[in-house]
Order: C-alpha cells, then sequence, then structure tokens
C-alpha cells in the first residue's frame, strides 16, 4: 500500500514536471524586469517548453495542459483569451504528430524546425491580435521577438534536456 | 468493488477516446469561442481573467522583490558616481519650488477666496492606494500592467490610476488582491480631457507605443495648441477627477496631436490608484441600501 501510494505520488509529480515548468518559464519572464522595451521583444518561453515536450514527452504535456498554459499566458499578459491557447496547441499537436521526424535527429535538424515554428506560431499570434484589433500591429517588433527566442532556445533546450534526464532517472 | 470500477472504466474509456480523437478540434473551437465571446462582451470573460491573475499576483509579486531589489542596489551603486552633480541639481531644484510654493500658497488662498464668494462645494472626495507594478506592460499588442491591491484594498473598476502625478491609466479588472490596469497609452483607452492653456476639450487615446494622441479636435482648435501645452483629464463622465496631467503636446503632425507623458513607461514600479466619488453620482453604498 505504502509503496504503491508513493509510487503513485511519485508518477503524478513526473507528469506535472513539464507543465510547472512551462509556467516557471513563462512567469521568469513575466515578472516586471524595469528593463526598457523588454517586455515587447521578450522571448516566447512557452513556445520553446511546448516545442520541447512535444518532442521529448508529448505523454507528460499533453493538449489539454498546453491549452490551459495558453489560457493562462494570454490572461497575464492582457491580450485577448484563447489566442496563444490556438498557438501553443497548434504547435504542440504539430510537432507531436511529426515526432517520429525528431527521433535520434541532431540537434541542429530540431533547431531549424523550431525556427519555422516558432515564425509560424508568432506569426498566427500577431495575425490574430491583427484581426483582432482590426489594425496591422508593428511586424518589426514581431520579428525582433521572433529572434529572440531563437536566440534563447539553445540555452533553454539544454536546461529542459537536464532536467528530462533527472526525469528517467 | 472491482465491479464498481469496471462499470466506470466502460462508461469513461469511449469518452476518454472520444476526447482523444477530438482533442485538438475542441480546443481551438473552444479558444475561438471565447475569443468572440470577449468581443461580444468583454466582462464575459473577467471571472476567469480575475481568477488567474488572483492565483498567479502573489508569485509574481515574489519574483519583483527580489529583481526590485537588485534594481535598487544596482541605482543605489550607479547614483553614489553622480552624487555631487545630483546635489547641485537638486539644489537649483528646490529653490526653483520655493519660488513657486510661495506662488502656490498666494493662488490657494485666492482660490479659496473665490470660492467661498462663489458658494461652489468643493466636488473631490478622494482618497489613495499605493501598489507595487507585478508585471510589465502586456506585450506589442496590449498596454496593461498588473498591480498587487485588488478589491480588499478597496480597489473598484474604473478607477484612475496615477504615477509620478501624471494618470498612468484606469483600473481594467479587480481582483481580491490584485488589478489589472489599462494605460493610456493603450490603443483601446479613451479618456476625456482638456488642453488647459486654452480649455478645449478632446479626447485622448493611446498609440500602443509610448503616447497618445488626441481626437475630436477642429483644425482651427489644433492650430492653436502650442508646443508644450498640458493636457490634463476633464472630470467628464464622472470617472476620473479633473485636473490630473496625462501629458504634454510633443508635435502636431496635419491633424494628429501627439502627447507624451512624464512617466518612464518602461521603468514603472509603483502606482496609486485614485478612489474618487463624485458627489453628484451615488456611491455603491447608497446603491445597496436602495436595493
Amino acid at each position: 500500500m505504502g509503496y504503491e501510494f508513493w509510487g503513485r505520488i511519485n508518477q503524478i509529480a513526473r507528469g506535472l514536471i513539464p507543465f510547472l515548468l512551462s509556467l516557471l518559464l513563462l512567469l521568469v519572464f513575466l515578472t516586471s524586469t524595469g528593463i526598457p522595451g523588454f517586455v515587447k521583444v521578450a522571448p516566447s518561453m512557452t513556445i520553446i517548453s511546448v516545442y520541447y515536450w512535444s518532442i521529448s514527452r508529448p505523454e507528460l504535456l499533453p493538449l489539454y495542459s498546453v491549452f490551459i498554459l495558453g489560457l493562462i499566458e494570454d490572461v497575464l499578459v492582457g491580450g485577448p483569451l484563447g489566442i496563444q491557447a490556438i498557438v501553443l496547441v497548434l504547435v504542440a499537436y504539430t510537432v507531436s504528430t511529426q515526432r517520429h521526424f525528431f527521433t535520434f535527429a541532431p540537434f541542429g535538424y530540431i533547431f531549424s524546425t523550431f525556427i519555422l515554428v516558432v515564425t509560424a506560431g508568432l506569426g498566427v499570434n500577431w495575425l490574430v491580435n491583427s484581426l483582432f484589433a482590426w489594425e496591422l500591429w508593428d511586424f518589426m517588433t514581431l520579428l525582433v521577438k521572433a529572434a529572440m527566442t531563437m536566440i534563447f532556445y539553445p540555452v533553454v533546450h539544454w536546461l529542459l534536456a537536464k532536467v528530462d534526464r533527472t526525469i528517467v532517472s | 468493488m472491482r465491479r464498481r470500477s469496471g462499470t466506470f472504466a466502460r462508461v469513461t474509456t469511449p469518452l476518454k477516446s472520444w476526447f482523444q480523437r477530438f482533442a485538438l478540434t475542441l480546443m481551438i473551437l473552444t479558444a475561438g469561442g471565447l475569443l468572440i465571446i470577449e468581443r461580444i462582451n468583454p466582462n464575459a470573460t473577467q471571472i476567469i481573467r480575475v481568477v488567474v491573475v488572483d492565483t498567479f499576483s502573489p508569485v509574481l509579486t515574489a519574483m519583483t522583490t527580489p529583481v526590485a531589489a537588485g534594481r535598487e542596489l544596482y541605482n543605489n551603486v550607479r547614483s553614489y558616481g553622480s552624487l555631487r552633480a545630483e546635489v547641485l541639481e537638486l539644489r537649483d531644484k528646490l529653490r526653483f519650488t520655493e519660488r513657486w510654493e510661495q506662488v502656490a500658497r498666494r493662488l490657494e488662498a485666492e482660490n479659496r477666496r473665490l470660492w467661498s464668494q462663489l458658494h461652489v462645494t468643493q466636488d473631490l472626495r478622494t482618497d489613495f492606494v499605493s501598489a507595487r507594478v507585478i508585471r510589465d506592460r502586456g506585450s506589442s499588442y496590449v498596454q496593461s500592467v498588473l498591480i498587487n491591491a485588488g478589491r480588499a484594498d478597496g480597489v473598484r473598476k474604473g478607477q484612475a490610476v496615477l504615477s509620478s502625478y501624471s494618470l498612468a491609466g484606469r483600473i481594467l479588472d479587480v481582483g481580491q488582491g490584485s488589478s489589472r490596469v489599462l494605460l493610456v497609452t493603450d490603443i483601446n483607452s479613451r479618456i476625456p480631457c482638456i488642453l488647459e492653456r486654452t480649455g478645449v476639450p478632446a479626447i485622448a487615446v493611446g498609440d500602443n507605443q509610448n503616447g497618445v494622441r488626441l481626437i475630436r479636435l477642429t483644425p482651427d482648435e489644433i492650430r492653436d495648441i502650442s508646443l508644450g501645452d498640458r493636457v490634463v483629464t476633464s472630470g467628464a463622465g464622472g470617472v476620473f477627477p479633473a485636473g490630473f496631467e496625462i501629458g504634454i503636446v510633443q508635435e502636431t503632425v496635419g491633424d494628429q496631436v501627439i502627447v507624451v507623458s512624464n512617466i518612464n513607461w518602461d521603468r514603472l514600479e509603483f502606482a496609486t490608484v485614485v478612489n474618487y466619488e463624485h458627489p453628484d453620482l451615488l456611491p455603491d453604498s447608497a446603491f445597496e441600501t436602495l436595493q
């Protein structure tokens, strides 16, 4: 009983790690830093995290978790409710269904695909926001944000991979 | 017991597989539905916003504290290098302020005398709530901040929010211990204002960057505007008290009047919520009594 119970708790805790880690990354980059202009071009941590876990362990970050994560981001950022939820769910679904392409793939391949995914994801976000406000938003900021997300990807990938290995062990 | 769990599994398994098959469609439809509902009625999704913000505001407050402490330390260290220059500048400012204090005292006395002669009652019943900004301005698409004061502190929807003695925005959503402030720079912000020098009324609209544009001005009124004119709240509509500075006119380009605030939007650390009750409008307690 005791062994089974703690085993189950351990399993649940492991299952929650990808979601909680994605949430933590989101909150860290949402915290008031006071760095001028940073918030506008801050990297999209949730796209990075969802991309990583959708390749590595989609079973630990199911679509409904991704959806909730997107809604939380929408609320905390103050944008229209549902936009980031759509983007993240699409990223998670697309990547996890094509997962076999990433098995044993080198980092360069994963990173190049990420460039496509982040461009498409932020592009969809920009488009829906523009439609919602019926005004074309600044495209340059979008490009800088995409570039920042790409720059941060290798570091966050390394960090998440470390946690990922801990989950296995 | 085993039979019960077996029955339960017989019911849940097809549901689970049905959900898994249509999960993507369901979620996209739900998110799309939320977008549309919010577009039609922004208050409909407010409960979700309030619950999420209230849940995460203690975490954001805790995370902001070390960042704020680090920033203060950095500013302190930096300011040691320029202490002498700062002292001289402050002395100059003090002399200037002292001159203005004399003028202000004289005007206050004169104003009080005139008010009493006209038998006009004062229209301000205000008190203030100070709060820390726990979330910077949204994204490229939204200009709002989160503050760690909410309903428990007396904050209510629509109240004016000040920073550096200027109008920063108004309360959009109120949770128990946190609130969202829609900044005057947001494209959806509309503030009734007047040009202080000429008394011409206008509406201040955010440009989603660092500025505000004035609309509802005739070409003649625009021609009368001088650079540096102060733009203040008019108090029209009874939402905001009159006389809060929105900014000063920076430039006029055609029919565009650009106003800049003296608030440093990138360094918005604290905000003051103004609890204002217009004497002509019944307070909330009066409505409760009537009901």
